[in-house]
C-alpha cells in the first residue's frame, strides 16, 4: 500500500452484496474472511450541516452511494432501528414551546406528574445543548419510571422492508437497542453529572427506574427474538471513568448478562458499543456474555493498546472496529493507519469486524477508508476457508 | 472544639451533608477560616485526586467528594474574603468554541476549587474572545481549555495566539485538556501547559501560577 492511493483515482469497485459476508463473518461461516466496516456519518453530516460540499468524486452522493463507492460495507443500525416503534402509554400527551432564541421547552404530561426539558439549538452543528433534562428531580425520575412502565414496542414491517430494498446489499440487518441502567440515566435522562448525584442520593428511586426500564426492554427482545434481525448492538456508550468497575458489576453486568441469555436462546450474535476508555473494566469484557464489543478504542486515542484489547476479549470474543479515528486525519501518517490496520488484523482475524474507533471525523480525509478497504480486500483475497454457499 | 479530621472523610467520602454541617459548626467555633481550608478540605481532595489517578477512584467518586468541598466552601468562603485571603490563583475556565462536551471541564473546574483555586467558568462552546475578556475582568492569571473533539481542537490555538497578543501576555498563562489533547499537540500551539485529567490539571495550574500543594 503506498500514498498514492490516496490522492489516485479511486479504484473501481464491484458492486457486491455485503450482507451475506457480514453476516458469515458474525456467526463464524466466512472461512476466515473479515468485513470492514466504517462510518462515516459525522464526517457526512457535519459537512452537510457547515455547507461544505464533500470532496470530489463524492459530492452529490447519498451516505450508500459513498459507502458503494469506498468499497465497503455499512452497519446499518440508522435504517433499521425504526423497525422497533415504542409507542407511550397514551395518557402522556407532549407538547414544545418555542421560548425563542433556538430554545425549546418540552412538556411531558403523564398521569403522575410531568417533566420539562429545555434544549438551545447551536450555531455549530445539529445537536442541541440541555438546558433542563427531563429527569433532574427524584419526582421526574418517578414520571421516567411511570412511562417506562407503561411503554409498549411493535414491529414495523415497512421499515424493514424499505431498508431491505435501499441498502440491504451493504450490510446484514442491524440495530442498536437502548441503553441499560446507568448509561441511560447519564445519557438520556440526566446528563452524566446529574445521574451520578441521583445515584447516591436517590438510590430507591434510581434502582425502581432501573427495574422498570429492564423490564419494558424484555418486551422488545421478545420481538426482537422473533424478528429477521440477527445482530444487535447494545448502544450503551460505556466509558469506564463515568461507569466505574464497581457501578459495572452492580448494574450493568448483571442485566447485560440477563440480556444476552435471552438473545442467545433466539440465536442472535450480540454486542456493545463501549467507545470511552475501557481498561478498568475490559478484564470483565467475557463475563458479560456478549459476543463482541464495538468502539473500543486503542491508544493513542483510546486508554488501551491493541494487546490489551485481545487479552481481555480473548479468542472468542470479536473486535468490531479498532482503529482510532485520529488515524483518518492528517495528523499521522499513512503509514501510522496501514500499521495499525495490518496489526488489528493479525490479531483478531477472524472474529473481527474492523472499523474505526469510533468514527472518522469531518476533519478525517475520507481516501484513507479506501486504504483500509484495499487491506482487508487482499487479506480476504488470501484465505483459504472454504465459504459456504 | 470539633475534631475537623471528621470534615476531612466526609469531603474525601463525598458527604456534602456533614462536610456542610461540619463548616458551619467549626465557623461557629470561631475556627480559622483559612486553617480549615487548607488543613482539611485541600488535603481532602488532594486525596481524592492520588485515588483518582490510581484507578481507586473514579469520576463518579471525585464528583461527590467535590460536591461535598463546595458545600463546605460555599460557607467558608465569604469569611476568607472578610479576611481578604487571596485564593492560590484565579483560573478562567471552559469548552471551546464549537465544543458543547462539559464533564471533563466541570470535573477540572471542581478540582481547581478543591485546590484552592477562584474558578471563574465560562461554560461550553466559548470564543477566544470570551476567555480573554474574562480573565481581564476577573484578573485571572490562568486560562484552561477544554476540548472534547478533533473539530474543535484549533480553537485553542486562537486562544493561545490571542493571549499572546493581549496586553497580559506572559503574565496569564494557558493548560489545555481533553480527550484528543497531547502534550506534543500543547506545544506545537504554544500552549503553557497540559493535563490529561482532572487531578493532574491541578497539579499543572499549582505549577504554572507558582504556588505548592497545601
Amino acid at each position: 500500500m503506498n500514498e498514492s492511493s490516496i490522492s489516485g483515482e479511486p479504484k473501481a469497485t464491484t458492486p457486491r452484496d455485503w450482507s451475506v459476508l457480514h453476516r458469515q463473518v458474525c456467526f463464524g461461516e466466512s472461512g476466515g474472511r473479515i468485513i470492514w466496516q466504517p462510518r462515516i456519518g459525522c464526517w457526512y453530516t457535519d459537512k452537510q450541516f457547515a455547507g461544505e460540499p464533500l470532496p470530489e468524486p463524492y459530492e452529490g452522493m447519498s451516505v450508500p452511494e459513498i459507502f458503494r463507492a469506498l468499497g465497503c460495507s455499512d452497519r446499518l443500525y440508522n435504517h433499521y432501528n425504526g423497525c422497533f416503534r415504542e409507542s407511550e402509554d397514551p395518557r402522556v400527551h407532549r407538547t414544545a414551546n418555542d421560548l425563542g432564541d433556538g430554545r425549546t421547552e418540552h412538556v411531558i404530561e403523564t398521569p403522575v406528574g410531568k417533566q420539562v426539558a429545555i434544549t438551545r439549538k447551536t450555531t455549530n452543528n445539529w445537536h442541541v445543548i440541555h438546558e433542563k433534562r427531563e429527569v433532574e428531580t427524584e419526582e421526574e425520575l418517578k414520571v421516567a419510571t411511570w412511562r417506562e412502565e407503561h411503554a409498549h414496542w411493535g414491529w414495523v414491517q415497512d421499515c424493514y422492508d424499505r431498508a431491505q430494498s435501499e441498502v440491504g446489499d451493504l450490510g446484514a440487518p442491524t440495530i442498536f437497542m437502548p441503553r441499560m441502567n446507568v448509561q441511560d440515566l447519564y445519557i438520556s435522562r440526566m446528563g452524566s453529572e446529574n445521574g451520578i448525584y441521583a445515584l447516591y442520593d436517590w438510590p430507591q428511586t434510581v434502582e425502581a427506574f432501573f427495574r422498570a426500564r429492564e423490564e419494558h426492554h424484555e418486551q422488545l427482545i421478545d420481538l426482537i427474538n422473533e424478528s429477521p434481525i440477527e445482530i444487535i448492538n447494545f448502544g450503551e456508550n460505556v466509558h469506564s471513568a463515568t461507569l466505574s468497575p464497581e457501578m459495572f458489576m452492580k448494574y450493568h453486568l448483571p442485566t447485560c448478562q440477563r440480556r444476552c441469555e435471552r438473545l442467545h436462546a433466539a440465536g442472535k450474535f450480540v454486542c456493545s458499543h463501549w467507545d470511552g476508555d475501557c481498561g478498568p473494566i475490559l478484564p470483565l469484557a467475557r463475563e458479560t456474555g456478549l459476543d463482541g464489543i464495538e468502539a473500543i478504542t486503542p491508544r493513542p486515542q483510546g486508554d488501551v493498546t491493541l494487546e490489551e484489547i485481545k487479552a481481555g476479549l480473548g479468542d472468542d470474543m470479536f473486535l468490531l472496529d479498532g482503529i482510532p479515528a485520529v488515524y483518518f486525519d492528517e495528523t499521522f501518517s499513512v503509514e501510522t493507519l496501514v500499521e495499525c490496520t495490518q496489526r488489528i488484523i493479525e490479531l483478531f482475524a477472524p472474529k473481527l469486524i474492523l472499523g474505526i474507533s469510533d468514527e472518522i471525523s469531518s476533519t478525517g480525509d475520507i481516501e484513507r477508508v479506501r486504504i483500509v478497504s484495499d487491506i482487508v480486500e487482499d487479506y480476504n483475497n488470501g484465505c483459504s476457508g472454504e465459504v459456504p454457499s | 472544639m470539633t475534631d475537623l479530621s471528621t470534615l476531612y472523610d466526609a469531603i474525601l467520602s463525598g458527604d456534602h451533608k456533614t462536610a456542610r454541617s461540619l463548616a458551619q459548626t467549626a465557623l461557629d467555633e470561631n475556627t480559622d477560616p483559612k486553617s480549615i481550608v487548607d488543613k482539611y478540605m485541600i488535603p481532602a481532595m488532594d486525596e481524592a485526586g492520588r485515588r483518582f489517578e490510581a484507578n481507586v477512584f473514579y469520576v463518579p467518586e471525585l464528583l461527590i467528594a467535590a460536591r461535598a468541598m463546595k458545600a463546605a466552601m460555599e460557607l467558608i468562603r465569604p469569611k476568607l474574603l472578610e479576611n481578604h485571603v487571596e485564593p492560590a490563583g484565579r483560573v478562567v475556565v471552559g469548552t471551546v468554541q464549537g465544543d458543547l462536551h462539559d464533564i471533563g471541564k466541570n470535573l477540572v473546574a471542581s478540582m481547581l476549587e478543591g485546590g484552592g483555586f477562584e474558578v471563574i467558568d465560562l461554560g461550553v462552546d466559548v470564543s477566544p474572545e470570551q476567555y480573554v475578556a474574562a480573565a481581564t475582568e476577573h484578573g485571572a492569571n490562568l486560562i484552561a481549555l477544554s476540548a472534547l473533539l478533533t473539530t474543535t481542537m484549533p480553537g485553542m490555538r486562537a486562544v493561545v495566539d490571542l493571549v499572546k497578543q493581549s496586553p497580559a501576555a506572559g503574565d496569564l498563562k494557558v493548560m489545555i485538556g481533553g480527550a484528543p489533547i497531547t502534550q506534543t499537540y500543547a506545544d506545537e500551539i504554544g500552549a503553557d501547559g497540559f493535563s490529561d485529567n482532572a487531578s493532574g490539571a491541578v497539579n499543572e495550574a499549582r505549577r504554572l501560577v507558582g504556588v505548592t500543594a497545601a
